[in-house]
């Protein structure tokens, strides 16, 4: 028996008929859900403190002054036209909405709770593998909460063999405070039969930075889903993500940045390779609240359709409650140009090899974003070999 | 304060558009509130509609009752159809010689500019007084060409066909696309629309000709607490060409009214058609309006559209390029000041091959106005090679007004070429200053930028109509101020 949850509402609702406003997720009631840890570390990087067991009531009591203010904001701002999506349970809002919330605590989900202290700045990357069984379905939770002036890289990848199925959810909370680096990177390498959903929240204090770097390449279905708010003055927030679909592939993306703050910054890069039979959908929001003086945002998005089977659809919003803004977004989407599939044919590659090597620049613009080498390595060979 | 400003206040929003004759029951039959069949009968009578458009109203009213209220968009609870009367009418016919105009809707016009634009540069002109038009004439010359620009309602009893006997079966053509592009189950206010629509125009424009004047109706809502439903359908026939123009003002009263108007334009092989419209209803309307074009083989679809008043505006001009090489172009202004909400944009539907679509939007929100710049642009799976470029500039004039973009694309074709960009911004310091170094105030300043701004629409108008919109924004600046 199969129950959906609507996730990755968009901030503010469109036309009906376009079926952008919300996403249904499809859970299978019959899985046995289990809590996943990340594989076993040789161990933590100098710096960082790890706790397990971390309930809603925790997390509740470590983002409540910052969850406070947002709700302050919230309850002050003109509402957007179609505003129908506050989800005022949570904790801080995530990308993905209230229902993950909702399904983490049905299922009894606690968080591990990783801490880098005031002024630590942490050498060697956090990295957390996630390797979900074959047909089971795995949920796990996480907060990262990094205290004044620390610093701090954290990769997580996703990875099974790429015949196996399943459901793998997670969910990642960031708190940052004030003066607060976080270099955030993703890599979903999941198997073709899985389901996957990746939630992340985020509040980033005065001159703290996100950044974040997310590269999409398996699951049958992905669910994606970050809000990230810039309360601070100063703060900034960084995305830059790459995705390759095929087959069947559907991915959903709900990515918004909310400037709070004065002077924060926010910029979201999104590059895609859609082909075969796939589909994507972005929605992309850049909101400036009242106060949001001299704030920068922008958002870009540029798409390879490279199957007239494939669907590419996107939502990249603006909305706007300050004057003293500089807002953009772009969106380019279609083909290889024709002049760069010459030239290529011109220097002897066929245009299939002409077609795998662009795919893989576009990819590779990312990917040369991830801190660590061996991860990279992995996600190169995974690349090639996906080619 | 500059003589320019002067002028202007004399000559303010108060006298240029918000003037309002009194309507005494002797003058003016008035339908009462709310919706119900009697009622709906009661307007199909008044037009002594055939069965068929009475069965239609019927269908409409049916599919009113059942389609929800939309849950997206600016609110509108405010607006409470018990207390709309959807027909209201002078009790005087409509007129062909504008000295039988009754004398004091005649006024209204006049001081609306509207007899003097059709001596000077129109070819036709249609005029609406709340739900009935009062006027309709076309120059003798375009008529000689086949032109037909008259009342719809007379079409659809066929007395045209009856006057002309020409051959054409007019009363066949309306009955073949009346709400067939904007179908009643489009939304609750199509469906109210069909139902209780009343007025408007039909245009016919045979192959070949090329009217080289626009033709323009004018919308006036005078009455209190009244919704107006006209109902404008556009033929061009193939390789015809002609420009439309729409205007629409009413008086403000304290009470909700309601502009829910249906427009249905299909532009044959080769055909052309600009639609221009310059909306400046009182700012206690709902304005619904729902348009819609069609486009064959290359042909060509252009939209001018300077929308300034309304209280709720809902406006998505949508274009379907169904033919081969169609193509559709939009210019487009918004002004939202103080205690409006408007929600504006358009669609575009690709699905001929290598059609192409150029959008260009502005948007300027002060006051604590609400503007929203609304969009979808849908490429399907047959439009092989289909372009569009979309670009929308948003202009934010300080910080307790609200300005939005929400663009939606939906494409389906593995070679389509489409680009869009949004940028909202504020007037730059630099460039007060440096006007202000020459010696113009700031608030003349700010007004200059924003006409500049809102430059690449009015140069699309009609000098006169250019004339209109540069003297609404400067008004709007200053009413806002």
């Amino acid at each position: 028996m199969s129950n959906t949850l609507a996730v990755n509402a968009l901030p503010m609702r469109t036309y009906r008929w376009l079926k952008m406003n919300t996403e249904q997720m499809a859970v299978d009631e019959t899985l046995s859900f289990a809590a996943i840890e990340s594989d076993a570390l040789p161990a933590l990087p100098d710096g960082i403190t790890k706790k397990t067991g971390i309930t809603r009531k925790d997390i509740l009591s470590l983002f409540q002054e910052v969850s406070a203010g947002i709700r302050k904001g919230d309850r002050e701002a003109i509402k957007p036209n179609g505003d129908a999506f506050v989800d005022s349970k949570q904790a801080i809002p995530t990308g993905m909405g209230l229902r993950i919330d909702a399904l983490m605590e049905r299922e009894e989900i606690d968080a591990s709770l990783y801490t880098v202290a005031a002024g630590t700045k942490v050498a060697e990357p956090l990295s957390l593998r996630f390797s979900p069984e074959h047909e089971t379905a795995a949920l796990a939770r996480q907060v990262l909460h990094v205290e004044k002036d620390a610093e701090v890289t954290v990769l997580i990848d996703y990875y099974t063999h790429r015949t196996f199925a399943g459901f793998f959810g997670i969910q990642t909370l960031l708190l940052l405070e004030e003066g607060a680096r976080v270099h955030l990177a993703q890599v979903q390498m999941l198997g073709g039969g899985f389901t996957h959903f990746d939630d992340i929240g985020a509040v980033v204090s005065s001159d703290a930075s996100l950044d974040l770097v997310r590269l999409e390449f398996g699951s049958n279905a992905a669910f994606s889903g970050c809000a990230v708010n810039l309360t601070g003055e100063d703060a900034s927030f960084t995305c830059e993500a790459a995705y390759l679909a095929r087959r069947k592939q559907k991915y959903d993306y709900n990515y918004v940045a909310t400037h709070r703050g004065k002077r924060t910054k926010g910029t979201m890069h999104f590059h895609g390779v859609l082909l075969d039979q796939s589909e994507k959908m972005l929605r992309g929001t850049i909101d400036f609240r009242a106060g949001a003086s001299d704030a920068d945002g922008e958002e870009n998005e540029d798409v390879l359709l490279l199957s007239d089977a494939a669907i590419n659809r996107t939502i990249p919003i603006i909305l706007c409650q300050e004057e003293n803004i500089n807002g953009h977004h772009g969106a380019t989407i279609g083909q290889l140009s024709d002049e760069m599939l010459f030239y290529m044919q011109s220097r002897g590659f066929s245009a299939d090899e002409a077609k795998k090597l662009m795919i893989r620049a576009k990819i590779m613009r990312v990917m040369n974003l991830l801190p660590d080498g061996d991860l990279k390595s992995h996600v190169n060979a995974y690349l090639c070999d996906t080619l | 304060m500059s003589d320019e400003k002067e002028a202007l206040r004399r000559q303010d929003s108060q006298s240029m558009y918000d003037f309002k004759n009194e309507e005494s029951d002797a003058d003016f039959f008035r339908e009462k509130e709310g919706l119900t069949k009697e009622i709906v009968l009661r307007v199909s009578a008044e037009k002594r509609d055939p069965a068929w458009m009475r069965e239609f109203r019927l269908k409409c009213l049916k599919i009113y009752e059942e389609t929800p209220m939309v849950d997206w968009g600016p609110d509108i609870a405010g607006l409470d159809m018990d207390r709309i009367s959807s027909y209201v009418r002078h009790k005087e016919d409509m007129k062909n010689n504008w000295d039988d105009v009754p004398e004091d809707i005649k006024n209204t016009f006049e001081r609306l500019g509207i007899p003097q634009a059709e001596r000077e540069s129109l070819a036709g002109v249609g005029a609406q007084f709340d739900s009935e038009l009062v006027y309709h004439n076309v120059r003798r010359e375009v008529a000689e060409k086949g032109v037909i620009y008259t009342d719809l309602e007379s079409v659809i009893r066929g007395e045209l066909d009856a006057e002309r006997a020409d051959g054409m079966d007019y009363a066949g053509m309306v009955k073949e696309h009346f709400m067939k592009l904007v179908p009643p189950t489009d939304h609750k206010f199509a469906a109210l629309h069909g139902a209780v629509w009343s007025g408007g125009s039909f245009v016919y424009v045979p192959k070949g000709v090329y009217v080289d004047i626009p033709l323009q109706s004018y919308f006036r809502l005078n009455a209190a607490g009244a919704g107006q439903f006209e109902h404008t359908l556009i033929i061009v026939d193939e390789g015809a060409d002609v420009h439309f123009i729409e205007g629409c003002s009413a008086p403000k009263y304290n009470v909700a009214n309601l502009h829910a108007g249906c427009v249905e334009l299909y532009v044959r092989k080769k055909a052309r058609l600009r639609y221009s419209t310059i909306e400046n209803w009182s700012k206690n309307m709902y304005n619904l309006n729902t348009k819609r074009a069609i486009v064959e083989e290359d042909g060509v679809m252009e939209w001018v559209s300077g929308s300034f008043g309304s209280h709720i505006s809902y406006l998505y001009p949508m274009t379907i390029l169904k033919g081969d090489r169609a193509q559709m172009e939009f210019t487009g202004i918004t002004f939202s000041g103080n205690g409006q909400n408007l929600d504006t944009g358009l669609k575009i539907v690709h699905q001929g091959k290598e059609t192409t679509a150029v959008v260009n939007s502005k948007s300027i929100s002060k006051g604590g106005g609400i503007g929203t710049f609304r969009s979808a642009v849908v490429v399907q799976k047959s439009a092989k090679k289909a372009k569009a470029s979309i670009s929308c500039d948003s202009l934010m004039l300080d910080s307790i007004s609200r300005t939005d973009t929400i663009p939606a694309m939906d494409v389906r074709s593995d070679d389509a070429d489409i680009g869009h960009e949004a940028k909202i911004g504020r007037i730059s310091d630099e460039a007060i200053f440096y006007l202000m170094s020459r010696g113009i105030k700031e608030d003349d300043a700010k007004a200059m930028i924003v006409s500049g701004f809102a430059d690449p629409v009015s140069k699309e108008l009609p000098l006169e109509y250019a004339a209109e919109m540069n003297n609404l924004i400067k008004l709007e600046m200053e009413w806002n101020g």
